[in-house]
């Protein structure tokens, strides 16, 4: 009696040990599961990021590629200063044209995309980054740079077919601007130059036309021209501590609200030096 | 007396035959799951597709939307192990609009894909998807 009572104790033992075990695999087959699915779902995150940087990357990519196909401009930075030359008056229309069809197209194509090119067809030109140094070109005779504290001096080179008859220079010191400007035509020419200028206005006179170029103090520059002018203008700018590039005013956005993702971002144009 | 023993010893191998029960359950479906599910290899297996067609579109490749040489450059580019389909659809003659330069698509593979855009040389938009695979050496 006393050892069939005893085998059936070790009996029960026996089968709460091996529920105890099999619970034990079973737990970490559920712990495994769990875990897989949890890195499953990165890989798709993973998977939907890609998709993401695919289409952020080469629609800037075309869109920078559309903006040096189209634009007038020549530009180059230097240590601190930025180099913009052009031809005015300029047609801007050639570019409005293919920025609008890839906009049509890419926002067809892609439903979570969307172009914001108002700012860029009300405001063509140029943003210099870190310094936010904004090159607007605002129709076909207008140049505009921004006022900015971070702009320190202007070198400006106008060069006009028709003949200059008269320059009048207006200008007051005690700003803290570095301002040389040349202006030539086929015989005749005009310059100006200081190291203190608080605002300066040069009217031109060129026998019907009236061109001007105005700097208000901080930097603000207006030239306008409906004469033939090729215009060269180095900016001189306080050194930034981030990377240099161009940014063109237009921004891409990307919202896909079934994976709650947003991204607004300009189009950067090139990388330039460390300086 | 002798009852209550004998419930409590059914009720344990009803409690271990469920356990084993549930094991077996959560072992097939982990192996059903993993054959639907998406890998680290799926994944490298996106990125290298989206990296070759941005070499195509950094090298240029799209430019003059020549699609002997494209299939040539991709010939050289793509590795012995992966196939590449792209498909470039556009407002262009050629195929109705629709080019297709690349490997044929297998049957019974995992086929990933993504898509790009890219500009000509003529100012024309293209849209660029890519499949790619992983091919058996």
């Amino acid at each position: 009696m006393n050892q069939k009572r005893r085998l059936k104790k070790k009996g029960i033992l026996y089968t709460l040990s091996l529920t105890l075990l099999s619970l034990t695999l079973l737990s970490l087959a559920a712990v495994f599961m769990f875990q897989s699915r949890s890195v499953e779902l990165r890989y798709i995150d993973l998977s939907f990021a890609q998709k993401v940087s695919d289409l952020d990357q080469s629609m800037k990519s075309i869109l920078s590629e559309a903006f040096l196909k189209k634009t007038n401009l020549n530009f180059s930075v230097d240590g601190n200063s930025m180099n913009i030359k052009e031809t005015m008056p300029r047609d801007l229309a050639g570019m409005d044209t293919l920025m609008q069809t890839i906009k049509d197209q890419g926002e067809r194509d892609f439903p979570i995309l969307t172009l914001d090119l108002a700012s860029f067809q009300d405001r063509h030109g140029l943003i210099l980054q870190p310094q936010n140094i904004n090159y607007v070109q605002q129709d076909s005779n207008d140049i505009i740079v921004d006022p900015n504290d971070n702009l320190l001096s202007y070198n400006i080179n106008l060069s006009f077919t028709k003949n200059i008859i008269s320059c009048e220079i207006l200008d007051s010191d005690q700003g803290n601007l570095k301002v040389d400007v040349a202006i030539t035509s086929p015989e005749n020419s005009c310059g100006f130059s200081r190291d203190d200028v608080k605002f300066l206005i040069i009217n031109i006179d060129l026998g019907g036309e009236k061109p001007f170029l105005s700097i208000i103090d901080k930097g603000g520059l207006h030239l306008w021209s409906t004469a033939a002018v090729n215009s060269s203008i180095s900016i001189g700018m306080l050194p930034g501590v981030q990377e240099k590039h161009l940014e063109i005013p237009l921004t891409v956005i990307i919202n896909d609200t079934m994976q709650g993702f947003y991204k607004e971002s300009g189009v950067k144009l090139l990388l330039l030096s460390n300086n | 007396m002798p009852g209550t023993k004998k419930g409590f010893i059914l009720t344990l191998d009803l409690m271990l035959g469920l356990v084993i029960f549930f094991m077996v359950l959560f072992s097939v479906l982990f192996f059903v799951n993993r054959q639907n599910e998406f890998t680290l290899a799926d994944y490298q297996l996106l990125r290298t597709g989206s990296d070759l067609v941005t070499i195509l579109d950094n090298q240029k490749r799209f430019d003059d939307l020549n699609p002997l040489s494209l299939e040539s450059n991709l010939q050289d580019l793509v590795p012995a192990n992966y196939g590449l389909l792209l498909r470039i659809q556009g407002e262009f003659d050629e195929g109705n609009g629709t080019i297709e330069v690349g490997d044929e698509i297998p049957l019974q593979k995992v086929i990933l894909s993504g898509r790009r855009v890219a500009l000509t040389d003529n100012e024309e938009y293209l849209l660029i998807t890519y499949m790619v695979w992983s091919k058996e050496q």
